[in-house]
């Protein structure tokens, strides 16, 4: 929708009357220039059929001579064997790539989405070789590249060190083609190291174009889900990866800042989604994730409160700010609409405006009211990468811990990513809290 | 009814007519010099008229645009190896070029140029998701990304109230 404060900014810019009467003419003069030069150039002599025959073949022959050549060079390799995919598709290696711009696919992820949507390997590692491919589905033809990475320390997989694993980019690697929302596979060269999130393919990993498939696994192990966000490169002049995607990492400048947060981050890997802690006192902590917001009694050992954050529209971490009062009482729920805009557009039952769901632990109840900020909102949580000296040391842990008076922290944990094993922790006192 | 592909003169200049500041306004943040903008609007007409495409209504015209002028500006820069420029720099533009150029627009001008027609689109054209993504010719999907991640940057930059109603 529009935005008041950037249609004001965009209506200044605007040519004169001057400036669009002189482009205007421009425009016309140049194409008229142009359409004048078409018609400069001489028509032949009219020749006999027969004395056109020879020059023709001559011409031919010469022809071929050139293409040939050119062609073997082209096409820099064999064809892949593509036991699993539709007989009417051949893969080849390609030295050229035509111009143009097809675009690759984005999903909307959140940070977090980014490393635990999708089923992805994380390692470093350097780049081998990178090779152009053109895949021909019947008559489409479609550009991409395959790179051969070794593999450096893995962060998660099954994979070791030393290991080449070949990885699907999902477009080519050329200077020229201006393959839109790839700006970093594109950037792939031999030699280069970095970190990689490829998804492992397996027998079920399909493209298909004009009614025919290709199974992805014929052509390499692993592919990249989109050109932009998952994977890191440190080249010789820069560290390069999409910034946008990864707020956290705003201030990093070399791999060594990516691989810390990356290690964190790959260990979250939870089925029950990234579980946040909110509030903890001596008496009770309150935690939410994608299944609901939990108050847990810790003098009594157990669940006390369990509110369903979907009718709310809180039922994703990342989309949903949470706000508790300074003794715990009250939960302030406020569903980030503005950062899914396409769920405005398209959702009209969503309230208007920005909204929050006031949560009375007491009385467990919940209200809805126009936003506004808490004033001074429980404040004692800290990052618990900082609590425990690194991400390096960071486990399955709650990303921030609760910081109390006599120097101990309260955190949230889980053993095996389940929500069964999800316990909280101070000091030398543990809590199960789903028993 | 398409429009017949070949067209006059006077057709050509009520096309432009119309939509000229449109064009301007998509070209500018990428380009960003007036000599620049001009070159590339003029570039995105001639496209017009030597590729001759049939529009089915003025949108659709409006969209075919849109899209041609923000392919031809990010094919010039790819082809000029600019950087990125601190928004500082833009401020020199205001005095030499009788541009005002101010911290908003600056904002926008200082974002990846994957984000600015998307921005474009969506902020000052008021235009939704689903009508950019066929406007640009893009995924939906991308073009939410696209907002989100503009969305982060110009808040960061702007404030966080930049887009509050």
């Amino acid at each position: 929708m529009k935005n008041k404060r950037i249609s004001d900014s965009w209506e200044k810019i605007a040519p004169t009357e001057m400036v669009q009467a002189r482009m205007l003419e421009n425009i016309l003069a140049r194409h008229a220039a142009s359409e004048n030069q078409k018609e400069k150039v001489p028509a032949m002599k009219r020749t006999a059929p027969w004395k056109l025959w020879i020059p023709a073949a001559a011409c031919l022959a010469l022809a071929l001579a050139i293409t040939v050549p050119l062609l073997t060079a082209n096409d820099g390799g064999g064809d892949f064997d593509l036991a699993r995919s539709d007989d009417a598709l051949k893969v080849s290696y390609v030295n050229k790539v035509p111009g143009g711009r097809p675009a690759a696919v984005l999903t909307s992820l959140t940070e977090f989405a980014l490393f635990n949507q999708y089923d992805t390997d994380i390692f470093s590692g350097t780049i081998k070789e990178v090779r152009n491919i053109r895949a021909s589905y019947n008559g489409a033809d479609d550009y991409r590249a395959i790179a051969q990475i070794e593999v450096g320390t893995v962060y998660r997989g099954n994979l070791a060190a030393g290991e080449v694993v070949s990885t699907l980019l999902p477009g080519p690697v050329s200077a020229d083609t201006g393959t839109e929302d790839t700006d970093v596979t594109s950037r792939f060269a031999a030699g280069t190291t970095g970190i990689f999130m490829p998804l492992k393919y397996d027998e079920t990993s399909f493209a298909e174009q004009n009614g025919v498939k290709l199974c992805l696994l014929d052509l390499a192990a692993y592919g990249f889900m989109d050109g932009e966000r998952f994977a890191f490169l440190e080249t010789e002049d820069e560290l390069v990866f999409n910034r946008a995607a990864y707020p956290a990492l705003d201030g990093a400048r070399s791999l060594e800042d990516v691989a810390q947060y990356v290690q964190a981050m790959a260990r979250h890997y939870v089925s029950i989604d990234v579980t946040r802690l909110d509030f903890a006192s001596d008496d009770y902590l309150i935690f939410h994730d994608a299944a609901g917001l939990f108050v847990y009694d810790l003098n009594r050992r157990q669940m006390i409160r369990a509110l369903d954050l979907e009718p709310i529209y809180c039922n994703n971490p990342d989309l949903c700010d949470v706000s508790v009062s300074p003794d715990g009482g009250t939960v302030i729920l406020r569903p980030r609409f503005d950062l899914e805009l396409w769920r405005l557009e398209e959702d009209p039952s969503l309230p208007v405006g920005d909204t929050m769901f006031v949560y009375t632990v007491a009385d467990d109840t919940v209200s809805r009211a126009d936003y506004t900020e808490m004033e001074n909102p429980f404040d004692r949580l800290v990052w618990t990468a900082d609590v425990l000296g690194g991400y390096d040391k960071v486990g399955y842990h709650s990303f921030k811990s609760v910081s109390f008076d006599d120097g101990t922290f309260g955190w949230l944990l889980t053993d095996d990513m389940t929500m069964g094993t999800l316990k909280y922790e101070r000091g030398d006192e543990s809590y199960i809290l789903f028993q | 009814m398409a429009k017949t592909l070949l067209r006059t003169n006077k057709e050509i200049t009520e096309i432009y007519e119309r939509h000229v500041k449109t064009v301007y306004r998509v070209c500018f943040p990428y380009m960003k010099s007036a000599a620049d903008t001009e070159d590339a609007v003029q570039n995105t007409f001639l496209n017009l008229m030597r590729s001759a495409p049939a529009f089915e209504n003025e949108e659709h015209e409006k969209a075919w645009l849109i899209r041609t002028a923000a392919n031809l500006c990010k094919d010039s820069l790819r082809n000029r190896w600019r950087k990125h420029e601190d928004l500082a720099d833009y401020q020199h533009l205001q005095s030499r070029e009788n541009l005002d150029v101010d911290e908003t627009l600056g904002a926008v001008m200082a974002l990846p140029d994957k984000y600015k027609s998307v921005v474009y689109l969506h902020y000052y054209e008021g235009y939704t998701c689903v009508e950019i993504a066929k406007i640009l010719g893009k995924p939906q999907s991308t073009v939410r990304v696209h907002l989100f991640e503009a969305r982060n940057i110009l808040r960061e930059r702007l404030g966080g109230d930049f887009d509050e109603k």
